[in-house]
């Protein structure tokens, strides 16, 4: 007797019990555990650590499969093809990226490469600051954002001791208008600032 | 007839009966709302889908819980019976998880699931497959695409519950 003798609704109850890995895992075991698996409802949140996967095609179907209503991408390095992988999973409303590395400056267009009408919200934290002119370059190739940001933080607690004042630029996008408009602000920093 | 003297017999697949008191019996949603349906002289209620050795392990199961409420039993103690409870076969799991499916045991149910889940976590698909006995009906080109995801699926978390 196997395991995939179990009832679907039991095998659904199996799964729920599962962490997301373990999950995925379970996946791949065979056509009946997959098939449980892609009737899950989308997930609602997702996050993304640094690590060694690479295959751009690998992560697209995932996030077919689970379609997350937000993603959250921390200490990877973020390349074009990726920035274009992730804004286009399906009905993605929010996109947030935690100090991530890129080239001399992040080219963000490629986020608006693979239209996603559901996409709403992007934001950036990190050391570094993405300037004003691409994040309204960005704003007008995806109309769909409503509100993308960049924000500079430390990033530990030696940082802070450092810090310089967190800087962001947001800028944001008049749902009736369709104007879109950008804001600079500064706050914090240490004493030797 | 009180409910507290009341007992019910209900009888297996392979036609073994087993009298059992009434709130060890209701503990299963199925037999409750069988009961209620029939007038209070019938006693007898027939299980078709599960064998008498199953049925023996979820009256023990039902028997134990019902107890455990009773003394009001600590959390401890219950916990430790479970884990004890589930050291079965995994052909003899299957059919407790079914039996509970089907008898609409939600806390038996919940633990058989639990206990699948536990013997699942941070094993590889082949390791599960081996485990369960289960034959991988994949093309080579499905399991090299499952591959690449499930690569990008172990730097993966997923942070709440699924949205509908």
């Amino acid at each position: 007797m196997s395991v995939d003798t179990l009832p679907y609704d039991v095998q659904r109850m199996v799964l729920e019990r599962l962490d997301a890995h373990s999950r995925l895992t379970m996946r791949a075991v065979n056509k009946s555990w997959y098939n449980v698996f892609n009737d899950f409802p989308r997930w609602e949140s997702v996050r993304i650590e640094a690590g060694q996967a690479s295959g751009n095609e690998g992560l697209r179907s995932l996030l077919a499969a689970i379609r997350p209503r937000k993603i959250l991408v921390r200490g990877r390095v973020l390349t074009p093809e990726l920035l274009g992988v992730l804004s286009g999973s399906p009905l993605l409303e929010e996109l947030s990226f935690a100090f991530c590395g890129f080239g001399s400056e992040l080219d963000v267009s490629s986020l608006g490469t693979e239209r996603n009408s559901s996409l709403k919200k992007v934001s950036f934290v990190g050391n570094r600051l993405i300037n004003a002119d691409s994040l309204q370059a960005l704003m007008s190739a995806q109309p769909s954002i409503i509100e993308l940001s960049s924000r500079t933080e430390p990033k530990n607690a030696a940082e802070m001791f450092w810090a310089a004042p967190s800087r962001e630029w947001v800028c944001t996008r008049d749902p009736g208008t369709g104007t879109i408009s950008s804001s600079f602000t500064k706050s914090g920093g240490s004493a030797f600032h | 007839m009180t409910e507290k003297g009341r007992i019910v017999k209900m009888v297996s697949q392979d036609q073994e009966e087993f009298e059992v008191e009434y709130g060890v019996a209701t503990m299963s949603t199925l037999i409750a709302n069988v009961l209620q349906d029939v007038s209070e002289e019938t006693t007898t209620v027939p299980i078709p889908n599960v064998n008498a050795q199953v049925l023996a392990k979820v009256i023990e199961y039902c028997r134990y819980h019902y107890e455990a409420k009773r003394i009001d039993q600590s959390e401890e103690d219950i916990e430790r019976w479970n884990k004890d409870f589930m050291k079965v076969d995994n052909k003899t799991l299957f059919n407790i998880l079914i039996a509970a499916s089907f008898l609409d045991i939600a806390d038996l149910l919940d633990l058989g699931c639990k206990t699948v889940a536990g013997m699942i976590k941070d094993k590889s698909v082949e390791q599960i497959r081996e485990l369960f006995c289960i034959e991988g009906d994949f093309t080579e080109e499905q399991e090299a695409k499952m591959r690449e995801e499930n690569n990008w699926g172990s730097e993966m978390s997923q942070e709440n519950n699924a949205a509908q």
